[in-house]
């Protein structure tokens, strides 16, 4: 007997045990096939890498010319080509302020969390908006991947503190508080986030006193992270949920007033618990950032769909949907798999 | 020594004016502050106001941006623009985050009583007609019945096209999209047999089919729709600026002063219309806050209303449109403006 | 002295402080925000009231259910809007929780391949933003079919080409009603002889052929009113001419597409729930049923998917009250729904900008509210009662 057997009969058995196992598995074979090879024909085998413009593309398969000539703009979007650095470094220094909080010390940790915290936002707007000794870039210029990113980033670091407020809010024993938090949370979580743009991109200028205007991106992060405040708000609701009444209990008994025993007792064990509901509002902030391309932001999907406009690229949908869909889903997939990690992690 | 005094006595009325307080013009202050106009222009229509692929706008609205610009501030590049959506350009001109809006938007009355905004003249008489397959056969609008018309949410056309079918008892079926390039889209697909939109802006889209020679754009339009710049309420001295700044460029065509002969006119011209415009002689633009030469400045570095048409949608352009109604009035057209005296 | 300070520090008076503290400061915000908002408006010249609701519209909807048309109010647009919006959630739902199961059962299935495809598909959907379903529906499905020329002919009274499925349409609609009112009496018929039936098996063991009687009161009654009326009915049969069909009702592809998208996309979430719900039924239950002989089928039936429906109540509602607020998403393919409709359209056309957001807003309110009410409701019905 070759080694390969058992795993052969392994295989035979899961695809072709019984008769009707058999059947479902050709009937879905053909199914996947039919799907499939199509799309790797297309995608892979039929498809231009190479060239510069678009009679270089063999027809019937898919223009990847077309992604290579447009990729500054799909990651950058106008961002003046000279100044990207700028852009490249600032998303160097948040993954490496974020691998160093993470492998630091347990004694650092929190210290250098909480100045990270502080002191990237800061200084990743200065990098990407210039002043200050760089020159300035406008935020009509920013698009692309790099919007994306930032509008996630931004628009949680409102959600987050907010969410947080919030939740303990829904959770308080004054009855006022209690209210004014489930009015809070309810209406933003019972509409829809496009309508939410178009609010603040309207609405804010408005009830500011005049004279007093705000960046179009601006209104955008902020609408949208009230939206995601709410719904982390219910996620940190779970972990404050799940949180036995005995912790707070105890503080309370050690003499610690509420806010003590809120956020050195509470709070660090509750964010732990709703780390993994948390990530996934995240993720769901991240694919909601496409709605920004109706206040004309131009993230990736916007930048993408502006540059099917080009007339001497047309007829390059797909290929600017394919690409720009790989990307979201990489992101939004990496990020559900680190959310699943830390759950099983913990149960463990 | 009677034509000194008339020229002391008019000097003098000059200085006076010069001395007298201007209408506080909020706009113009923060437009001099900045160092840049806020224009809004459309999001992305050739001839109109395009960006390509570097960022670079070019149009005919792009173009008058520019002119505001040099007239202003001194330099035609002085300016952002803002690219709007059918539904954003109103919330974004009232609100102020931009200075004028110049985005092929029809003149109309209930725009002006009810949403805040002054138009300041024509720079386009677009009318309103369909695009069409050639295999379909159509000719004239009328020929439609029956046909799915695609069309942009909001804008004049979607209630024009219903209207003008309605008194026809025509039926067709309107389908309305939240921009234009959606629509137009839709169109290339196969869901509609016509997209509606004005002539110029039609000529500007039909590059962006997937083969432009199978369509066919309509001659008979169905509606007038003027266009030009448009301002908020309130500063008076503002809306002046901007409306004469766009008659300046037509007076300059009309008077024959182009791009390129502008320094010699200024320098040369006896005809004392062209010497006022130009800033030669007059004063005009002390009179709005501005200096002398505004539209020297505008009309060196943009050119006249002629060379900006022909360059954006004429015949220099990929469009290849006819002057039409938009030639001057002398011409046969309806381009006209008020003298400068 | 200290009776003042023992009055500041006791829990509850401090209680009421902070309270009157944060009321006073919120009402203070709202107070001024919209101070800011009427001078702003007064200084722009811009309308404002809810006059405009009773102008005449002058908008054509391609795709009306309230009898909307063109020479009616805005207020009429703005229910023919809410009602598509209606129309395109409550089917999405129902659908999405078809399809969730089917695929959140598979994802269980012992049998890899169709396992393997359903985890694969899950990811998929998960991880990717809804407006790419939207496009990939809409541009797909009016791509993939022909246009009216060739149209799909079914049994030649109902067309499908990209202009959507032309329908017929009963010239008199008065025999449909009476026709729905009979289905409506022969199914509460069922319902009370069901009712009965187990009254008496639980006092007397008794059986009544129930099955039969329902298959002639759910099934055959309904098919025979309803080929009565279609036949006592003249027909407004769609027919070519000129461009597209006329005549009939007209299922337009933006309807389809939105749907695909929202139905797809949704799935793949109940479908984790459902797989979510169904694995953290004990393993005892599903071994026990099995022990007293339940075939899988069954097993699964009655025995597992009723207790794990109790944990998937919540989430599930999210996902419902999702699909409601992801219907807006219409709005980027032309499908007429409120946001579209009233938002795009009418907005451009009175500029009342915060009016009109301000009702949109209120729609989604309250149908959530409706049908979070209904979840709770139901889900209070099947809870488990503890003694």
């Amino acid at each position: 007997m070759s080694p390969a057997a058992p795993a052969l009969t392994l295989w035979r058995q899961r695809l072709f045990g019984s008769p009707l196992t058999g059947l479902v598995t050709l009937a879905l074979a053909f199914c996947l096939a039919w799907v499939a090879i199509p799309l790797i024909r297309w995608a892979l085998i039929d498809a231009t890498w190479v060239g510069t413009t678009r009679n270089d593309c063999a027809p019937g398969g898919a223009c990847w010319v077309f992604v290579r000539a447009r990729f500054g703009q799909f990651m950058y979007g106008f961002y003046p080509p000279d100044e990207r650095w700028r852009v490249n470094l600032a998303a160097i220094l948040f993954v490496v302020a974020g691998a160093a909080i993470a492998f630091a010390p347990q004694r650092l940790r929190l210290r250098l969390g909480l100045a990270a915290l502080v002191a990237l936002p800061l200084l990743g707007i200065w990098l990407l908006a210039g002043g200050l000794g760089l020159r300035p870039v406008e935020t009509r210029e920013w698009g692309g991947l790099m919007l994306t990113v930032f509008i996630s980033i931004y628009a949680s670091l409102i959600a987050i503190p907010l969410g947080i407020a919030f939740a303990l809010g829904r959770q308080s024993e004054l009855p006022v508080i209690r209210l004014i938090s489930v009015i809070f949370i309810e209406f933003w979580r019972g509409v829809p986030i496009i309508a939410v743009i178009f609010l603040a991109s309207l609405l804010l200028p408005l009830i500011l006193p005049g004279g007093i205007g705000i960046d179009r991106l601006a209104r955008a992060v902020i609408g949208l992270g009230f939206v995601i405040a709410a719904y982390m708000a219910e996620a940190v609701r779970g972990g404050l949920q799940a949180l036995p009444a005995g912790q707070r209990e105890a503080a309370t008994a050690l003499g610690l007033n509420y806010w003590k025993a809120t956020g050195l007792i509470v709070l660090p064990q509750a964010l732990r618990i709703s780390l993994p509901a948390m990530t996934n509002e995240f993720i769901a902030l991240v694919k909601n950032t496409t709605l920004v391309l109706v206040v004309s932001i131009l993230d990736l999907l916007g930048i993408a769909q502006a540059s099917l406009a080009d007339p001497n690229w047309v007829g390059m949908n797909m290929e600017a949907y394919a690409f720009s869909g790989t990307i979201y889903w990489l992101i939004c997939f990496a990020l559900s798999r680190w959310s699943r990690h830390i759950e099983t992690s913990r149960r463990r | 020594m009677k034509y000194l005094l008339a020229a002391l006595i008019v000097a003098g009325g000059a200085s006076a004016a010069m001395a007298q307080q201007l209408a506080p013009s909020p706009t113009l202050d923060a437009v001099k502050a900045r160092g840049n106009l806020e224009c809004g222009v459309h999001l992305g229509l050739p001839g109109f106001s395009f960006a390509n692929d570097k960022g670079e706008w070019s149009g005919i609205d792009v173009d008058y941006c520019r002119a505001l610009a040099a007239a202003v501030l001194g330099d035609a590049n002085k300016v952002k623009y803002t690219p709007t959506s059918v539904q954003q350009r109103w919330p974004i001109l009232q609100s102020g985050q931009v200075d004028v809006l110049s985005r092929n938007s029809t003149i109309t009355f209930s725009r002006n009583a009810t949403l805040g905004l002054n138009f300041q003249g024509i720079n386009f008489y677009e009318g309103q007609t369909f695009i069409v397959r050639k295999s379909t056969n159509a000719k004239t609008a009328a020929d439609l019945d029956g046909a799915s018309v695609c069309v942009a949410a909001g804008s004049t056309e979607e209630k024009n096209a219903a209207d003008w079918f309605r008194e026809r008892n025509l039926k067709v079926t309107i389908t309305n999209f939240q921009k234009n390039d959606d629509a137009i889209a839709a169109y290339d697909s196969g869901r509609c047999d016509a997209y509606t939109a004005g002539v110029g802006a039609l000529a500007g889209q039909r590059v962006k089919l997937k083969v432009p020679g199978d369509h066919i754009i309509l001659t008979q339009p169905i509606s007038n729709d003027p266009q030009g710049p448009v301002t908020r309420w309130g500063d008076e001295r503002w809306q002046l600026i901007v409306r004469w700044v766009l008659n300046g460029m037509i007076a300059a065509e009309a008077l024959g002063v182009t791009s390129a002969n502008v320094d010699e006119m200024k320098a040369n011209s006896k005809n004392s219309e062209v010497r006022r415009l130009l800033g030669a002689e007059g004063g005009f633009g002390a009179m709005m806050g501005l200096p002398d030469d505004w539209m020297y400045k505008a009309i060196k570095q943009v050119g006249n209303y002629g060379e900006s048409f022909e360059r954006t949608v004429g015949m220099g352009s990929p469009l290849k449109m006819e002057r039409g109604q938009n030639q001057l009035w002398t011409k046969g057209g309806l381009l006209f403006t008020p003298p400068f005296q | 002295m200290t009776r003042a300070l023992s009055f500041f520090n006791d829990k509850r008076v401090r209680g009421v402080i902070y309270q009157a503290a944060v009321l006073l400061g919120l009402v203070g915000l709202i107070v001024y925000f919209v101070r800011n908002a009427s001078e702003n408006m007064m200084k722009a010249g811009i309308a404002s009231g809810f006059d405009f609701l009773w102008r005449t519209s002058g908008i054509e909807v391609p795709f009306v259910l309230t009898g909307y048309t063109q020479q009616d109010d805005i207020l009429a647009l703005f229910w023919a809007g809410v009602a598509n919006t209606m129309l395109v959630t409550v089917i999405a739902i129902v659908l999405a929780t078809l399809l969730g199961f089917v695929v959140g059962i598979a994802r269980l299935s012992s049998h890899w391949l169709l396992s393997t495809l359903a985890g694969a598909y899950i990811e998929f959907v998960r991880n990717i933003p809804l407006l790419f379903f939207v496009l990939f529906w809409y541009f797909g499905v009016i791509a993939a079919l022909p246009a009216p020329r060739a149209s799909i002919s079914l049994f030649g009274v109902a067309f499908l080409n990209n202009r959507g499925l032309t329908i017929p349409l009963p010239d008199a609609p008065a025999n449909f009603r009476w026709a729905l009112l009979a289905i409506l009496v022969s199914w509460l018929a069922q319902w009370v002889v069901a009712r009965w039936a187990r009254r008496r098996k639980e006092r007397t063991g008794r059986d009544a052929p129930v099955f039969t009687i329902g298959l002639v009161l759910v099934i055959l009654v309904p098919i025979l009113v309803v080929t009565y009326a279609s036949l006592t009915t003249r027909w407004d049969v769609p027919a070519l001419r000129g461009f597209n069909y006329r005549g009939g009702f007209v299922v337009i592809p933006e309807f389809v597409a939105l749907l695909a998208a929202l139905v797809t996309y949704t799935a793949g979430f109940i479908a984790e729930i459902v797989r979510g719900g169904i694995q953290a039924i004990p393993h005892g239950q599903t071994e026990a049923a099995s022990a007293l002989g339940l075939r899988p089928g069954p097993i699964l039936r009655l025995v597992t998917i009723p207790q794990a429906m109790r944990i998937m109540i919540p989430p599930m509602t999210n996902q419902y009250l999702n699909v409601l607020k992801n219907s807006s998403f219409g709005a980027a393919i032309a499908y007429p729904d409120v946001v579209s409709l009233f938002m795009g359209s009418a907005l451009n056309n009175t500029g009342q900008a915060i009016e009109i957001i301000a009702m949109t807003l209120a729609v989604y309110l309250v149908i959530g509210l409706a049908v979070s009410a209904f979840m709770n409701w139901y889900n209070a019905r099947i809870a488990l009662v503890t003694r």
